[in-house]
């Protein structure tokens, strides 16, 4: 398998007149080729400014890459000028995004928007555009595309709109595609066929895909790795099999506990106790200490490394460490 | 589509009765009977009852009203008590004077104040922003008349220069035409770009905060495109919409605009008819006044509609 | 209301647009204590330059400019205060009216609103004004008149979103009569956008009294106002400049503090206003 994405050492800061905050710190992840990676979380755990920050879609000000590198075949992304940046985003890197009904300009038809990110990236003729607009609209699954073309955003519903907007973000073959959430807003049954197609954009497209989302069941359904994100850390990563069996964080433990007793009839649900702390209240040990069950004396002053204890399964918790 | 802007003209009707209506009654309110007024107090009342019979004041009022507005609908505003002569053809002349001193400074205001606007959106939060807002604030402050005087004052202490102030219309001679034009639309274009480029700032604003323009990044395309292409578009109708009330404000303007430089416009026809008590005269221009300040407004529902597909939608 | 204060002192807008509403205020209250001499009072200097014994000249008949300018504040914010009184109170009652009951009543006060609304306001203020003849009480009617449908328009959209939401919902399905619900839930709400308002429409009434007065239709001299001040001195400016200059920069302060203080109360009090002009 080849690496397609590679970030080492990210650390995201938001800037304020009082103080700095390092909202993400140190994160470290590969995505390779045709691989559907998750990133799960809690809001506010950095996950997305994570993904934005890939493609320079970070609102800066107040937000920086403080340091580290983002490397995309070979090329460190950090580095680009934000021309040669507009060359890669919507062309071999593209996003979709939470909500579909606000993420489509309403004055446009939707046959426009989609030949909009051909006509910035492609030398087609307008002829060719159109073609290649039905083409996709229909590989995305939308029904009687001649007329949606024509038709504007709000005459769409929300499952529609975020297949238009995959159809958006595929048009020109990425080789990444970073979904945002991208089911979070949708009813429970659109949804389901949404995640459905994302599974196929593998194949049709072969495209790889970073599916950021809170829901470890969706992890489960698309997802061959994950990482797993708390505070602004990476605290685990490893196969999605892998972690469901043999979770090592705490966190990802309280997780992974908390779905598998949804199905269960049991009288209680389970949550972990406690709240993520803001970014400015973060300690200087281990981000979790405040919530965690098996919480020692060095975790409160100490932040642990991300180590790899088996082949492809990552973990960043005192627990496995031999110094004690 | 049509069918919206049928809706809308439909609409308009009831609106314009009302209009009318309340521009004839408010009219009919008048203590001292116009009579009175015309003839001065040592008048017969023979000559009295002829006036007020040649008038039609000894009518009811609902009659008075049908009469006139019957009148106006077949384009006859009825005439001036102190000349005798028809008001709707000087109204349309004098309308000329005003309707060239609103365009001018309406586009005068555009000028200065879209692109301004849009900057200061762009590069919110600099001191470019910060200096156009406190700029913006302090002019949409300075009443048109204290500015006029100032300025009038200022020039010719200054420099000795005074205005031209004999107007002459646009078709005898353009040069001249402009050249006592330009400074009041100057001074009215420049008071209105105030709120223009206020409304164009806060508009762009909070379309640029939406999530679609991200979307529009996140497809590679380059800031030009973002800003020009989709925000300016998506926050044309407030803009469009202050540019209505604009017009509605610079319609009042030009009544002082006119009074100072003597122009000869529907502002200053307004003035003497009150000052003269010639209350058809009052009463025909405010009601054209209304009309136009009524169309525009019809016009910008009708341009949302032609940017908007969501607006003929519901 | 103290947080308020608090929240538009921290704001360099604010604190400058209280500080000029306050000034303008005070020099309206104490104008007696304020001003040397009677405002009307004609001295033998007429168009006497700036000396110590007047300090900003006198006017074409011998009158002080300054006791004019200071007694013309107490013009200006007594017409604001009133017309916009006037103004608030109806436009208060017809928007809650219409926005609580809906239906006809709602259609009819609506509809009258937007006939109101198709004459500028100047115009509509000036023919009110022409009509009743022109003096101080007719000058405040006008204005008042104008400023009812903004008014109306503000109070009756704030209780149609209140209204929508659950708390009044809920009240109403547990039996609570109508008034109670409008004096409880209703009108604390309103109080935010009603108060930006206000302030907004006290400077444009001041604009507008000026307005009017200027164009000899609204104060009738010798009573002193700053529009008429300016107007009387346009035939004298270039002999005498400071006739014009301190009523037009009087006029333009008192504005441009009332607008500051708006401003800055609307980003306070009630950011989703921030866009309407």
């Amino acid at each position: 398998m080849e690496e397609l994405l590679k970030i080492h050492d990210l650390t995201i800061e938001l800037r304020t007149k009082k103080a700095r905050y390092n909202l993400v710190e140190n994160i470290d992840f590969t995505v390779n080729e045709k691989e559907a990676f998750g990133i799960v979380g809690e809001s506010g755990c950095g996950k997305s400014i994570t993904a934005y920050s890939i493609i320079n879609l970070l609102s800066t000000p107040p937000l920086y890459i403080k340091k580290g590198s983002i490397n995309f075949k070979g090329k460190e992304l950090t580095n680009l000028s934000s021309k040669e940046m507009r060359k890669i985003r919507g062309n071999e890197i593209s996003m979709i995004f939470q909500e579909p009904m606000t993420a489509l300009d309403p004055l446009f038809t939707i046959g426009e928007q989609l030949k909009e990110v051909m006509q910035i990236h492609t030398k087609l003729t307008d002829k060719e555009m159109d073609n290649k607009v039905i083409e996709t609209l229909k590989k995305v699954e939308i029904p009687r595309a001649e007329q949606i073309v024509n038709d504007y955003p709000h005459q769409l519903s929300g499952g529609m709109l975020q297949r238009v907007m995959i159809a958006i973000s595929m048009i020109n073959n990425p080789k990444l595609l970073i979904a945002d959430e991208p089911t979070t807003a949708l009813d429970v049954t659109i949804q389901a066929q949404i995640l459905d197609l994302m599974n196929g954009l593998k194949e049709k497209f072969g495209t790889s895909i970073i599916m950021i989302t809170h829901d470890l069941g969706v992890i489960s359904e698309t997802c061959d790795r994950v990482a797993v994100f708390y505070g602004g850390h990476v605290v685990e990563i490893s196969d999605v099999e892998n972690i469901f069996e043999n979770s090592m964080h705490p966190y990802t433990l309280g997780l992974v506990k908390s779905v598998s007793s949804l199905g269960q009839k049991r009288k209680e649900l389970y949550t972990i106790p406690g709240v993520v702390p803001t970014y400015d209240q973060m300690g200087i040990g281990c981000r979790f200490y405040d919530r965690c069950v098996k919480k020692m004396d060095i975790c409160k002053n100490k932040v642990p490394p991300l180590k790899e204890y088996s082949k492809g399964h990552q973990c960043r918790c005192w627990l496995y460490e031999e110094v004690n | 589509m049509r069918s919206y802007i049928t809706r809308r003209l439909l609409l308009f009707i009831p609106v314009l009765i009302g209009i009318s209506l309340a521009v004839f009654l408010l009219m009919h309110l008048i203590p001292g009977d116009a009579v009175d007024s015309l003839l001065g107090v040592e008048a017969t009342d023979e000559l009295r009852e002829q006036l007020t019979k040649q008038f039609g004041l000894d009518l009811p009022w609902y009659e008075q009203y049908f009469n006139w507005i019957s009148g106006v609908l077949k384009g006859d505003f009825g005439y001036s008590i102190r000349t005798g002569k028809a008001i709707l053809p000087e109204i349309l002349s004098r309308f000329k004077v005003t309707f060239e001193l609103s365009i001018l400074s309406s586009i005068i205001s555009w000028i200065i104040a879209i692109p301004l606007g849009i900057l200061a959106a762009v590069k919110r939060n600099t001191w470019a922003d910060g200096l156009a807002r406190v700029v913006a604030l302090f002019w949409v402050s300075i009443p048109n008349f204290a500015l006029v005087t100032l300025l009038l004052l200022f020039l010719s202490l200054q420099f000795n220069y005074y205005p031209a102030l004999q107007y002459t219309a646009f078709f005898d001679n353009p040069v001249q035409n402009l050249k006592t034009l330009i400074f009041p639309a100057l001074v009215l274009g420049a008071i209105m770009a105030g709120s223009v480029m206020r409304m164009t700032r806060s508009s762009m604003l909070e379309v640029l905060r939406q999530d679609f323009i991200r979307t529009i990044r996140a497809k590679g395309a380059k800031e030009k495109v973002v800003i020009f292409k989709h925000a300016l578009k998506n926050s044309f109708s407030p803009i469009i919409t202050i540019i209505g009330m604009q017009i509605g404000y610079l319609l009042g303007g030009t009544v002082i605009t006119e009074q100072i430089f003597s122009l000869p416009g529907l502002g200053l026809f307004i003035l003497t008819g009150i000052n003269q008590r010639d209350y058809p005269v009052v009463q025909g221009s405010i009601l054209f006044f209304a009309l136009v300040f009524v169309i525009i407004n019809l016009i910008v529902d009708i341009l949302y509609a032609c940017i908007d597909p969501r607006i003929s939608y519901k | 209301m103290k947080n308020i204060i608090i929240e538009l002192l921290k704001d360099k807008i604010g604190r400058i647009g209280l500080i000029g509403v306050c000034i303008v205020i005070l020099i309206a209250l104490f104008a007696p204590v304020i001003a040397p001499y009677n405002p009307t009072e004609m001295f033998p200097q007429i168009r006497n330059e700036p000396v110590k014994q007047f300090i900003m000249g006198t006017d074409n008949y011998g009158r002080d400019v300054f006791s004019r300018i200071v007694y013309g504040a107490r013009v200006s914010i007594i017409v604001g205060l009133i017309s916009v009184g006037i103004g608030a109170s109806l436009g208060i009652i017809l928007g809650l009216l219409a926005g609580y009951f809906e239906g006809w009543i709602d259609n009819i006060i609506m509809r009258i609103m937007d006939i109101l609304f198709a004459f500028p306001s100047i115009l509509l203020a000036l023919a009110i004004v022409s009509v009743l003849g022109p003096d101080l009480k007719n000058t405040i009617i006008a204005i008042g008149v104008v400023r009812i449908p903004v008014f109306t328009r503000t109070v009756r959209a704030e209780v149609l979103s209140v209204k929508s939401q659950e708390y009044v919902t809920s009240a109403r399905s547990i039996g609570v009569k109508d008034n109670k619900i409008i004096v409880r839930h209703i009108l604390p709400n309103i109080l935010s956008p009603f108060i930006v308002q206000a302030t907004l429409s006290l400077s444009s009434a001041i604009l507008v009294e000026a307005s009017l007065s200027f164009l000899g239709l609204g104060i009738q001299p010798p009573d002193p106002s700053w529009g008429s001040m300016l107007n009387e001195s346009r035939k004298i400016m270039e002999l005498a400049p400071w006739t014009a200059i301190y009523p037009a920069v009087a006029i333009i302060l008192t504005i441009l503090s009332f607008n500051l203080l708006g401003d800055s109360l609307r980003d306070i009090l009630d950011p989703k206003l921030k866009n309407v002009e």
